[in-house]
C-alpha cells in the first residue's frame, strides 16, 4: 500500500510575539497521517490545537519544521484540502444562501459555461442532502440553527471531495444531542466518501469514538504526549461502542495523560 | 397610511394656526395656495435640475469614494499616507467652498456636481474603508481555503462582506448630497430648486416659494425611502453589518 503518508509534519515549532511578549504555542510536533485514516487530536484548551491546524492548512507558517502534503512540502494552501473552522458560524458567508455557500469551493476562476454551472449546483445540492439540509438550500446561514449551520459548513467542506478534511472542534458549541448526531453523520460521510479526516477536539470521548488513532497533546507549549491506536470495531455505535471496556481503558489512559498530576 | 394621516394633521394645523393669526398670514400662505403653486411647470424643471446635479455629484463621489475606500481599506500604506490630508479636508463644509468653486469652475451644473461630490465623498470613502478593513479575517481565510485568491477573493468575499458598510455610507451621502445641491443653488444661483425658492421669495410669490420647499422636502423623502428600501431588501448578513462603521474614531460626518 501507499508508503507516502498523505500529510506529514516534522519538528514543527511556532511562537507568537505581540507587544514584545512571546508566547510559545507549539514546542515540537512530529506526526504523519495515512490516506483513509481518521486521526483525532486531543489537547487541553489553549494548548495550540488551532495553531497546529492553521499550519497544516497553510494559513500560517510554522517557525521551524516542515509540512509535506502527499510527499511535497506545502507552499500555501494545498488545493485538495478543506477545513471546518472552530467558529463555523463566522465562517459561513452571510450574503450567500446555503446552496451558494456549499457551491463556493466549486466556483473556479475560469468563467464557467451554463452547463458547468448547473453541474456545480447539482453537486452542491447533493452535498446538502447528504447532511440532511436539502430543504434549506435557499435559506441564509443566519436563518439556521447552530447545528444546521455546522451541517452547512460540513457540506461545504466535502463538496469538492477533498483528500484531507481538517476539523477544528467542530461540535464544541452545540448541545449534546446534536453533537452525537453530527459525530455519527461525520463518521457516515467519512465512510461513504472515503475521506481522510484530522479532527481536533478537547473532548476525549469524541476523539476515541471517532478516530483510528489519537494524538494526545500536552498543554502549551504543546508537544505530542502519546500516539494511541484505537482498535475499536467499526461500525461504531453511540451506545455500544462507548460501553466497551476497551473504550473505557482508552479513556482512562488519556485522562491520566492530561490530568495535571499523572500517577504514572 | 398612518404616515399620510400625520401629514394631513400637519397641513390642518398649519391652516389653523394661520387663521388664528399665530402665523402671520402674509408670510404663511394657505395650504391650498401652496398646492396650487405646485402646478407651476418651471418648478418641475427646477426639481429636475436639482436632481441632475445631485445624481451627477453622487455618482462621481460613488466611483471615487468607493474605489479610494477599497484602496485605503486594503493598503495600510496608502491609508497612512493619506490620513492627514483626509482628516484636514473632511471637516470643510462643502457649502463653504461655494465662492471658491464659482470662481474656479464657474456657475452651472458642473460646479454644483463637484460640490455635491465633495460632500458625498467623505461618508462614502470612510465607510468603505472601514467596511473593507473590518471584514472578518476568518471569512477571508475561508475564501482562501476554498480556492479563492486575488481579484476573485476580493469579488467573492471582501467586496460582498463590505457591502453593508458601503450601503450605510451611500445612504448618508445621498441625503447629504441633496442638502448641498439646494444650498449651492440658494447661494450661487445655479438653476434648481434652491434658486427657484430664492427667486420666488424675492418676487413676493410666497406660495410658490413654499411650493419649492415642499418639493425639496419630498425629494429628500423619496431619496431616503429609495436608499433605505434597497438596504432593507438586500439580505447581506446581519453578522457583517453588525461589525460596520458606527462608533469608530473615523466615523461619518454631516
Ligand atoms: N495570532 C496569534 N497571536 C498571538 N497569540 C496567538 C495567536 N494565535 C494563537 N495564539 C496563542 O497561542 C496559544 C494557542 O492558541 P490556539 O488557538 O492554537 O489554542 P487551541 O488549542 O486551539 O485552544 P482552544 O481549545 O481554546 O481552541 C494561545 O496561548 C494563544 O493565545
Ligand atoms: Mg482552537
Amino acid at each position: 500500500m501507499a508508503e507516502i503518508p498523505l500529510i506529514r509534519a516534522t519538528a514543527l515549532t511556532k511562537s507568537f510575539t505581540s507587544r514584545g511578549r512571546t508566547t510559545r504555542a507549539i514546542a515540537d510536533i512530529t506526526f504523519a497521517q495515512a490516506e483513509g485514516e481518521f486521526l483525532g487530536v486531543v489537547g487541553p484548551s489553549g494548548c495550540g490545537k488551532t495553531t497546529l491546524l492553521r499550519c497544516l492548512a497553510g494559513l500560517d507558517h510554522p517557525d521551524t519544521g516542515t509540512i509535506e502534503f502527499d510527499g511535497h512540502p506545502i507552499t500555501g494552501i494545498p488545493p485538495a484540502l478543506s477545513v471546518v473552522f472552530q467558529e463555523y458560524n463566522r465562517s459561513l458567508f452571510p450574503w450567500l444562501t446555503t446552496l451558494e455557500n456549499v457551491r463556493f469551493p466549486l466556483r473556479r476562476p475560469s468563467s464557467l459555461g451554463r452547463r458547468a454551472r448547473a453541474a456545480t449546483r447539482e453537486q452542491a445540492r447533493e452535498a446538502l442532502s447528504r447532511v440532511g439540509l436539502a430543504d434549506f438550500a435557499d435559506h441564509h446561514p443566519w436563518q439556521l440553527s447552530g447545528g444546521m449551520q455546522q451541517r452547512v459548513a460540513l457540506a461545504r467542506a466535502i463538496v469538492s471531495r477533498p483528500r484531507l478534511l481538517l476539523m477544528d472542534e467542530p461540535f464544541a458549541s452545540v448541545d449534546a444531542q446534536t453533537r452525537a448526531t453530527l459525530e455519527q453523520l461525520t463518521i457516515t460521510l467519512t465512510v461513504e466518501l472515503g475521506l481522510t479526516v484530522l479532527l481536533i477536539t478537547h473532548d476525549i470521548d469524541e476523539a476515541i469514538f471517532m478516530s483510528d488513532r489519537v494524538l494526545v497533546l500536552a498543554a502549551r507549549p504543546t508537544h505530542i504526549l502519546r500516539e494511541l491506536p484505537i482498535d475499536l470495531p467499526r461500525p461504531r455505535d453511540d451506545v455500544e461502542t462507548r460501553a466497551l471496556p476497551l473504550f473505557q481503558n482508552h479513556r482512562r489512559d488519556i485522562h491520566h495523560l492530561l490530568s495535571p498530576t499523572p500517577d504514572s | 397610511m398612518r404616515g399620510l394621516a400625520g401629514f394631513a394633521v400637519l397641513v390642518g394645523l398649519w391652516d389653523l394656526l394661520r387663521l388664528a393669526h399665530v402665523l402671520p398670514p402674509t408670510a404663511a400662505p394657505a395650504s391650498w395656495d401652496i398646492a396650487r403653486a405646485l402646478a407651476d411647470p418651471s418648478l418641475a424643471v427646477a426639481a429636475g435640475d436639482t436632481l441632475l446635479a445631485w445624481a451627477g455629484g453622487l455618482l462621481l463621489a460613488g466611483v471615487l469614494g468607493i474605489a479610494a475606500g477599497i484602496l485605503l481599506g486594503v493598503s495600510r500604506w496608502a491609508d497612512a499616507a493619506t490620513r492627514v490630508v483626509i482628516d484636514f479636508l473632511r471637516p470643510i463644509p462643502a457649502v463653504a467652498l461655494i465662492p471658491v468653486a464659482v470662481v474656479v469652475i464657474g456657475l452651472g451644473a458642473g460646479m454644483q456636481a463637484v460640490l455635491v461630490a465633495f460632500a458625498c465623498l467623505w461618508p462614502l470613502l470612510i465607510s468603505t474603508r472601514f467596511g473593507v478593513r473590518d471584514v472578518d479575517p476568518l471569512l477571508v481565510e475561508t475564501g482562501r481555503v476554498f480556492g479563492a485568491s486575488g481579484l476573485r477573493l476580493a469579488a467573492t468575499v471582501t467586496g460582498p462582506a463590505a457591502v453593508p458598510a458601503i450601503r450605510t455610507g451611500l445612504r448618508t451621502a445621498a441625503s447629504l448630497g441633496l442638502v448641498v445641491a439646494v444650498a449651492t443653488e440658494l447661494v450661487a444661483g445655479s438653476p434648481g430648486l434652491g434658486w427657484y425658492i430664492a427667486q420666488q421669495q424675492q418676487a413676493g410669490q410666497i406660495p410658490a416659494a413654499y411650493a419649492g420647499i415642499v418639493v425639496a422636502g419630498s425629494l429628500g423623502y423619496v431619496i431616503h425611502l429609495v436608499f433605505d428600501l434597497s438596504a432593507g431588501r438586500a439580505v447581506s448578513g446581519r453578522a457583517v453589518s453588525r461589525r460596520s462603521v458606527s462608533g469608530r474614531a473615523f466615523s461619518g460626518r454631516r
